[in-house]
Formats: C-alpha cells, sequence, structure tokens
C-alpha cells in the first residue's frame, strides 16, 4: 500500500511538471533581478556609508571643538573691560568701524594676539580726542591716517 | 553540477525551471511560486561567491531557502490573513481568482493541498526532488526524527483521504 501511495506520488509530480515551465520572461526577470542586487551590494555600498558617516563626523566636530565654542567667550571677556579702561563709555554709538585694528593693538597688545583684530566693536580707542572735541560723529578718520595700519607692515 | 566555473546566469537558467516546479507544489500558485523563486534567487546572489567557495551545491541552498520561504510566507499568512496585498499572488488570491497549475485539480492535488505546510514540504521534496532523510533534514531545519513523523502523517493522511474519494466515488 504504501508503495503503491509512493509510486502514485512520484507519477503524479512527473506529469504535473510538465505543465510548469518557466517562460522566457520569467528567466529573464530573474536573471535581471538579481543583477542590481548584485551590482549595489558590496564596496560602493559600504563606501557610501563611510562616506556619510566621516561627513557627518566632521561636520559635528566642527561645530563642537572646544576651541570653536570656547573662541567667543576669550573673545569677549577682555574686551569688555577695555572701553572702561581707556576710555570714558560716553562714546559708543557714533564711531562705527573705521580704524580700530592698528589702534587696538595698541592698546591692549600683551593680551591678544594680532588675528582678533576685525572684531573691534566696543574697544575703538581711535576716536578719543578729536571725536570728543568736534562731536562729529567722523573724527576717527583724520586721527587716523597717520597712525594707520600701513607703516607697520612696510 | 560543478559549482567552479558555474556563472550566476547559468545556474539560473538551468536551475529555474526544477525549482519553480519545487516552488509550485509547494504553494500551489503559479505566481506567488514565481514571487518565492525570484527571493530565493535574489538570496542566492547574495551568497554567490560564499556558495562557491564553500563548495556547496547552488541548487541545494536554493532549493533550502525556497522551502523555508514557502513555509514562511504560509505561517505568515495563517498567523494574519489580512496582511496588505503585496503581489500579484495577493490580489488574485483576495479576488478570489486563485490560479493554480495545468495539472492541479486532480483528486491527489486536492489532498495535497490541504496538508500542513511541513507535511507537504516533506511529501514534495521525498517524491518530487527524490531528497533522503537526511537531506530533507538539513533542508528544513529538523530532525530526522521529525522528517520521519511529517512523513508518515502525511501518507496517513492522503491514504485516509484517497480511500474516502474513492469511496464516493464508487457510490
Amino acid at each position: 500500500m504504501s508503495d503503491d501511495l509512493d509510486a502514485l506520488l512520484r507519477d503524479h509530480y512527473r506529469r504535473a511538471a510538465e505543465g510548469v515551465q518557466p517562460d522566457r520572461e520569467l528567466i529573464d526577470r530573474l536573471r535581471n533581478t538579481t543583477r542590481p542586487a548584485r551590482a549595489v551590494a558590496g564596496w560602493p555600498r559600504v563606501l557610501l556609508a563611510a562616506a556619510a558617516v566621516a561627513a557627518i563626523a566632521l561636520l559635528a566636530w566642527g561645530l563642537l571643538r572646544p576651541d570653536h565654542a570656547a573662541e567667543p567667550s576669550r573673545r569677549s571677556v577682555p574686551i569688555a573691560p577695555l572701553p572702561a579702561t581707556t576710555e570714558p563709555p560716553s562714546h559708543h554709538l557714533p564711531t562705527p568701524t573705521p580704524t580700530p585694528t592698528p589702534t587696538r593693538t595698541k592698546a591692549h597688545p600683551v593680551s591678544r594676539p594680532p588675528r582678533r583684530g576685525p572684531r573691534p566693536t566696543p574697544a575703538r580707542p581711535t576716536p578719543r580726542p578729536t571725536l570728543t572735541v568736534n562731536g562729529t560723529p567722523r573724527p576717527a578718520p583724520t586721527a587716523t591716517p597717520s597712525s594707520i595700519p600701513r607703516p607697520s607692515r612696510r | 553540477m560543478s559549482g567552479d566555473e558555474l556563472t550566476f546566469d547559468e545556474f539560473v537558467i538551468a536551475s529555474a525551471g526544477r525549482l519553480l516546479r519545487t516552488a509550485v507544489f509547494l504553494v500551489y500558485d503559479r505566481h506567488l511560486a514565481e514571487d518565492l523563486l525570484q527571493t530565493t534567487y535574489e538570496r542566492v546572489a547574495r551568497r554567490w561567491t560564499r556558495i562557491l567557495r564553500g563548495g556547496h551545491q547552488p541548487e541545494a541552498y536554493a532549493r533550502k531557502v525556497l522551502v523555508n520561504l514557502a513555509i514562511d510566507h504560509h505561517k505568515r499568512r495563517k498567523r494574519r490573513p489580512d496582511l496588505p496585498v503585496g503581489g500579484t499572488s495577493d490580489v488574485e488570491r483576495l479576488t478570489g481568482a486563485r490560479e493554480t497549475y495545468a495539472a492541479a485539480g486532480t483528486p491527489l492535488d486536492d489532498v495535497l493541498a490541504t496538508l500542513p505546510v511541513k507535511q507537504r514540504a516533506v511529501v514534495v521534496l521525498r517524491f518530487w526532488c527524490d531528497l533522503s532523510e537526511h537531506e530533507i533534514a538539513e533542508a528544513l531545519g529538523i530532525s530526522r526524527g521529525t522528517v520521519k513523523s511529517h512523513t508518515s502523517r502525511a501518507m496517513a493522511a492522503l491514504r485516509r483521504q484517497l480511500a474516502e474519494e474513492g469511496a464516493a466515488h464508487e457510490r
């Protein structure tokens, strides 16, 4: 009985198999669908992922590095007291930024590196004599030319 | 089939017919069988070099993947019959237009289709793929004892149902 059923099943599958044929389209689909998977998998994908991680890490480092974070505070600390020491705090408004660079370096050469020049807002010691006398907002240019930066560069 | 110089394309051409039939006998649904076969080849392609380097038979590996995909699919369907529509076979199942292979409809097919999926897998691997108990156990990841019990239960169910149908025919 068991052998009969075995034979029956084998025969059944053999006959049924004749009706199940893969057509050309299916074969092509099977070959083609695996191709992109093979192409994408592997090194290119790994490299892409690594590059993305590196870019993110670099960005994060750039934003969060201690140097970058500390800079503003270090800058503001010495600058804030300066106006008080060099000059009466009355003239803050009029003088925008005419010649801050040279004067500031002169004003506190010890405490700051020369690089800090371009951020002169509160210091502006230049206007001191002329500005107070005239009361005009543009005395600084007249005062500065003599002490202007160029000579030092030469 | 020696895997040494075999390219993946050659493997697909050589094995697609046999594996497609195996898939159809497992799931009784041509479109689903094709979907499963495609997934199978994708997985094989991903490990192609490793399969060849490890000295494995690519077709045996693919068959193992295919059978387990079919079993998993059946389990998923059973657990969640309301799964979202995914492929052509799902659409046809939902619309009731279930397509089976050409020879379907014979009494034996009806009986085979009602077997639990693991029992059916054992029967297909045994009588269609001609695998030994040991090979079946390896393919399904179960013990030889479990293979034996699945086989005997499946055969008992087939015998019983065929006898019932035979009796019904005689009446």
